[in-house]
């Protein structure tokens, strides 16, 4: 079986980079892929000035290191592991499931096939991270990183094994007490943290949040802390080491925890074939009772929990919106947002213990500007309710009666809308963290004004940022995947790569209008006052939504003369 | 240009000319040049890899022809696109349909699309016809195969098309949905669309169509009804359509 697994996975990754290679007769591709070698030449050359430890960080960097890492894992157990850590391609499981192999070859198998992408990564944050000029630091480094960041993604896998088998417990009556059972525990662990954390705010005087978190981050290096925090540091330890005998010290117990991650996730295998089959076979029964119970069944995967009305007559693009509005409400999981909540809520409550409302105003102001900022980075390559997510049905799209502008464009402000509704959500809160903090000194007139900007000009930068990200899409088809995205902490380098290059355009495509509505407040607020900003921001938002319709009328033509022949 | 048996000169719905597909220097499709009328059944039939997908893909505008044109009812695909594909209907061998919309809700959005919104009027009779009364609600992802290609061909057919392309359009459909397939394909053509249908199922093609298009090579081996196909070449007389298509596809001088 591994053999025939190693052909498998060494096989595929051959044919995918020569159907790649093989599109680099397309002048198009050549170009994108000199620009995209001379953008990693200089986004990664710039970690060639010099290694960046600095004197006294490392501890830092490993303290953050591990509370992220502790987040990201908080994250795959309470909300779920991303939903590709169990995939199958369809014809992995109609060659591999009926083959006689067992299970645990399934899962050896599935752990060969993502080192694929474990060692572009390793590459990816080997160059980011760099921590050392010479050749054998830099191949300890890279071997540390394989090892954090396949334990990590056996964690995944496990976790999402986990989860899958404790979800069946809970639709099975009679193991239903070693589900509360194991609910039980993670509330007594939440509990535990709870009271320490409780601990620390309440023996502080009242006064200063920031003193709140001094404390909270000097906890996390007491022997209690530094406990909490031990699995993750035992990962990160070898990829702070810079030479060879400190690293080999901490590569033993980093290698012991992989192996704990192997033996776990192998032991697991009963749970793994279930939850891998369960869509199926779940579906198998409902038709199975529908046609012994001779009436119509509504499978439960296919119950509709929400709905948004349609018209049956009207302009296309509406449609085209409401089609992607809905599978974002059906399939897509809010995580982000969920994840955003509750960091706004937690900030707050630590602000408020520690320096009453002022503090959690001010950390509510602080966590809504940073994460709006985020969202701004990351959020067009997280929401993907647009193209990217129809490049599968291109045959569909080419046969709607529409021109490939009004497609586009509906494409586009599926996903504009909905980062612009998160960012706006965000912006009230930070508006809100504003006006309650009076240390920043901002009048509620300011931030009525601030926010009154942003309601209007994030919806076309979303816009014209959602329209780059679909440009890459239906330029470089061949190329970009569809809403299938690699996941995970140890993905993180090729997102932050591509991130700041959507990022990059988007600022040189936001720069002209930005200058114009500048200069025109300059001028005219002299005489105009604060009502300045009236004209400034509406010439801004019409440069911005020139920008787009121009960049959708430009990827419209460029859609209706489009080959799908040529993706195959 | 000496013109193919069965070139008409009534009113087309359907006209192709010249019609050529080239997968960079592999040719799919060679100068097919054919029309079809109102009321017509036209069976593409041909070996594997004959070009028969590829010439559905070019008709219906999914994949543009490297040379020559295309027109549906009236209007050349190339000039004005989307009139032409507002005349039309697509449906492919293998469904595809959005998993997060329910059967309803493909229907609404594709009524929308096509401008049809009197088509929702027929919608019950639609989905009656195919067998989707009780799915109304459920979402595409639940369907089952066959149920998935119901409801492709309930949106292609809600708008009324005067030009019907189907790519082995029984497949994954059971006994009782094959019967009601046919009966839809037969009442089209008999309200005046017409109609291209792609099969390996000989006697299927047989049996519903009109005329018979059988490519090889992506080039024309015969063109026009059974009996004009046999009236050139007089030893097939009074033969099915499955020992016309083995002679002329087996034969090393059938293409022309």
């Amino acid at each position: 079986m591994v053999n025939a697994a190693v052909y498998l996975v060494s096989r595929s990754l051959k044919n995918w980079l020569l159907v790649r290679l093989r599109k680099l007769t397309s002048p198009r591709y050549v170009v994108a892929l000199l620009l995209g070698v001379g953008y990693l030449w200089f986004f990664l050359g710039l970690r060639h000035l010099g290694p960046t430890q600095s004197p006294g960080g490392t501890e830092t960097a490993s303290r953050v290191g591990a509370i992220l890492l502790l987040l990201a894992i908080l994250r795959w157990w309470v909300f779920g592991a991303d939903r590709t850590a169990l995939a199958f391609s369809p014809a992995e499981i109609q060659f591999l499931f009926p083959a006689p192999v067992t299970r645990r070859q399934l899962i050896l198998f599935k752990l060969l096939r993502a080192q694929v992408l474990l060692l572009v990564n390793v590459v990816v944050w080997t160059v980011l991270i760099r921590r050392s000029s010479t050749a054998s630091a830099t191949v300890l480094h890279a071997l540390a990183l394989w090892v954090l960041f396949s334990t990590l993604f056996l964690h995944r896998l496990g976790a999402a094994l986990v989860r899958s088998e404790a979800s069946e417990r809970v639709r099975s009556r009679p193991r239903a007490l070693g589900a509360a059972a194991m609910g039980l525990v993670i509330v007594l662990i939440a509990a535990l943290l709870g009271v320490q954390l409780s601990g620390v705010a309440l023996s502080l005087p009242a006064g200063s949040s920031l003193e709140l978190l001094r404390r909270a981050w000097h906890w996390l290096g007491t022997p209690a802390g530094h406990a909490l925090l031990y699995p993750f540091r035992l990962l990160l330890v070898p990829v702070m080491a810079t030479t060879l005998s400190p690293w080999a010290h901490a590569m033993v117990p980093a290698l012991a925890l992989l192996g704990l991650h192997l033996i776990w996730v192998i032991r697991a295998d009963r749970a793994f074939e279930e939850a891998a089959l369960e869509a199926s076979q779940r579906r198998a029964e409902l038709m199975e009772r529908w046609r012994r119970e001779g009436r119509p069944a509504i499978p439960q995967e296919g119950r509709v929990r929400l709905s948004l009305p349609l018209s049956p007559s009207g302009h296309p693009i509406p449609a085209l919106v409401w089609k992607n509005l809905s599978k974002t409400i059906r399939e897509d999981r809010p995580s982000m947002l969920f994840a955003a909540v509750v960091v706004l809520v937690v900030g707050a409550a630590i602000g408020l213990v520690g320096d009453g409302r002022e503090g959690a105003a001010s950390i509510l102001f602080a966590l809504g500007a940073s994460w709006v900022v985020l969202l701004v980075f990351f959020g067009p390559q997280w929401i993907r309710n647009d193209l990217r997510a129809d490049l599968a049905r291109l045959s569909v799209l080419r046969t709607f009666p529409v021109s490939g502008a009004t497609l586009m464009t509906g494409e586009v402000i599926s996903s504009a809308a909905v980062l612009s509704l998160y960012q706006l959500m965000l912006l009230s809160v930070t508006a809100g963290g504003a006006l309650g903090a009076t240390r920043l000194g901002l009048t509620p007139g300011h931030v009525v004004q601030a926010l009154t900007v942003a309601v209007f000009v994030v919806p076309a930068l979303n816009v014209v940022a959602m329209g780059i990200q679909n440009a890459g899409a239906l330029l470089f088809p061949s190329w970009v995947r569809s809403d299938m995205r690699p996941g995970g902490v140890e993905a993180l380098g090729q997102h932050l790569i591509s991130g700041t290059l959507c990022l990059l355009l988007l600022v040189v495509a936001a720069l002209p209008p930005a200058v114009i509505g500048y200069v025109i407040a300059l001028l005219i607020y002299p005489s105009w006052g604060a009502a300045a900003l009236v004209p400034a921001t509406l010439l801004a938002v019409a440069g911005l939504l020139l920008e787009a319709f121009l960049l959708l009328d430009w990827l419209g033509g460029r859609f209706d003369s489009l080959d799908l022949s040529e993706l195959a | 240009m000496e013109r193919p048996p069965g070139f008409i000169q009534e009113e087309r719905l359907v006209e192709t000319t010249d019609l050529t597909k080239l997968y960079g220097d592999l040719p799919a499709v060679q100068a097919l040049t054919f029309g079809l009328g109102p009321g017509e059944i036209l069976g593409l039939v041909g070996p594997n890899g004959a070009g028969k997908t590829t010439t559905l893909r070019c008709l219906s505008g999914v994949i543009p022809p490297t040379r020559g044109r295309v027109r549906l009812a009236g209007f050349d695909l190339a000039t004005e696109p989307i009139r032409a594909k507002a005349q039309l209907a697509f449906i492919p061998d293998e469904p595809q349909l959005f998993d997060y919309l329910t059967v309803e809700e493909h229907l609404v959005f594709t009524a929308r699309l096509y401008g049809a919104s009197d088509a929702l009027e027929r919608t019950d009779t639609l989905l009656e016809e195919l067998e989707l009364v009780g799915k109304r609600r459920t979402l595409a992802n639940a369907l089952s195969r066959g149920m998935k290609q119901k409801l492709a061909i309930a949106c292609g057919l809600l708008h009324d098309p005067r030009v019907i392309l189907l790519d082995e359009p029984l497949t994954g459909l059971d006994p009782m949905g094959i019967r009601r397939m046919k009966a839809t394909i037969a009442a089209r053509a008999q309200r005046g669309a017409a109609v291209i249908l792609s099969s390996h199922l000989l006697p299927l093609v047989e049996e519903l169509c009109s005329k018979v298009l059988i490519i090889q090579h992506g080039r024309i081996v015969a063109l026009g009804s059974m009996a004009e196909i046999a009236a050139e070449r007089p030893e097939l007389a009074g033969r099915g359509l499955e020992d016309l298509f083995l002679a002329l596809t087996d034969s090393p001088h059938s293409e022309r």
